[in-house]
């Protein structure tokens, strides 16, 4: 858990050493993606999409992860804050079909938010596309947001999607230039303490 | 509700540093800290898709005053600065076709005065669904003007072709607008 720096205030002829060590925490803090939370996942792997089922993708490996939040599936907050979260998701698209997917992100309170019930559940930063009549090629999409809720330790975020035709999730398989093409990922960073 | 824009002090060698001077780095500190950021979203849905949206009823959090329920169509900037934004719209339309986009007026104190309208920019268009999964359009970015205290952005969305598209929030994500504060 990354500790929220306390800013200082300075007084006339102030030597507190202490002093300058919280300043020099708070700008590391700011500045430095080694102490405030940030996270990259990702899969290597393609996953078989079930139509219209509700999948919840799991990004098991890690570029960088300095709060330790990666849990595995996605992320298991540990510092409370507010959060900017993104994710890259491409899908195989069989051509000549219509095919449609959406993908969010979930919440899940834990028992230290103050806000939400433990347990409850919260979609937000969703992205929806429609393919049809194209060449056999990706449907990539990129949801984006700040989560609206303020988030605590335990808090747990997840990426989900659904299709309403059985599908591939793509991963980056280095075969061609319209599919297959970049590997799913899910990013986040601390925009500021609560 | 302006928050103060921190000055960084210069300290050249064999300056001594005086207590003000340490607070202004604090300051900076805690201007970072704290710096403005808002979310907003349709908790309501049933909007239909207008130019621009009036769909933000629902304010999320706001540190700088920058959403008002009397102007519930923007988001408007208290605090000068450069800004990274995220929008997106959720609908069930009927097939519709349906686009949108963002937009920048200038409010009193942009040196262009008030009420110029930016260029669009980050415009997002789909098919829009009426069954599940349903259609969400996004959009996200740094704003490429600097805004000033009063300058306001908008989501600016339209049907194409086709019925009539509202927003929609019955099980899914629903529309959102968000702002943060990037750069003096």
């Amino acid at each position: 858990m990354a500790i929220i720096p306390a800013v200082p205030s300075f007084a006339s002829n102030d030597s507190s050493l202490a002093n300058l060590q919280s300043l020099s925490y708070a700008v590391s803090f700011l500045v430095d993606m080694s102490v405030r939370p940030i996270w990259h996942l990702y899969t290597g792997s393609t996953h078989a999409v079930t139509a219209n089922t509700v999948t919840t993708e799991s990004f098991p490996l890690v570029v960088y992860d300095n709060d330790l939040v990666s849990d595995g599936t996605g992320v298991t907050i540990q510092t409370a804050g507010y959060y900017a979260v993104e994710t890259a998701l491409d899908f195989l698209y069989s051509a000549g079909t219509s095919q449609r997917t959406m993908a969010w992100f979930q919440l899940t309170a834990g028992a230290n938010n103050p806000n939400l019930t433990n347990g409850t559940t919260k979609l937000f930063g969703g992205e929806g596309l429609t393919a049809s009549n194209f060449t056999t090629e990706d449907l990539a999409m990129c949801p984006a947001d700040i989560c609206p809720y303020a988030l605590y330790p335990g808090d747990q975020l997840r990426v989900q999607y659904n299709s309403d035709t059985a599908c591939t999730r793509e991963t980056n398989l280095n075969n061609s230039y319209i599919s297959g093409r970049f590997t799913p990922n899910f990013t986040g960073r601390m925009v500021r303490p609560v | 509700m302006t928050l103060t824009i921190p000055a960084v002090p210069d300290l050249p060698a064999g300056h001594v540093v005086t207590a003000d001077e340490m607070n202004q780095l604090s300051s900076a500190a805690t201007f970072l800290l704290g710096k403005p950021v808002v979310h907003v979203h349709d908790g309501t849905g049933g909007y239909a898709f207008a130019s621009p949206m009036l769909c933000w009823d629902t304010k999320d959090f706001d540190t700088d005053g920058m959403w008002s329920s009397g102007n519930k169509d923007r988001l408007t900037v208290q605090t000068p600065g450069w800004y990274k934004f995220w929008a997106g719209l959720t609908t069930n339309g009927n097939g519709s076709s349906v686009e949108f986009f963002m937009r920048s007026t200038t409010g009193s104190n942009n040196p262009q005065g008030s009420g110029v309208n930016s260029t669009s920019n980050w415009e997002a268009a789909v098919v829009a669904s009426a069954a599940s999964p349903f259609t969400s359009m996004t959009v996200a970015g740094i704003w490429p003007y600097y805004l000033y205290a009063g300058d306001f952005l908008t989501v600016r969305a339209s049907t194409v072709s086709g019925a009539a598209a509202n927003t929609y929030i019955t099980g899914v994500s629903p529309s959102y607008f968000a702002m943060e504060w990037v750069s003096s």
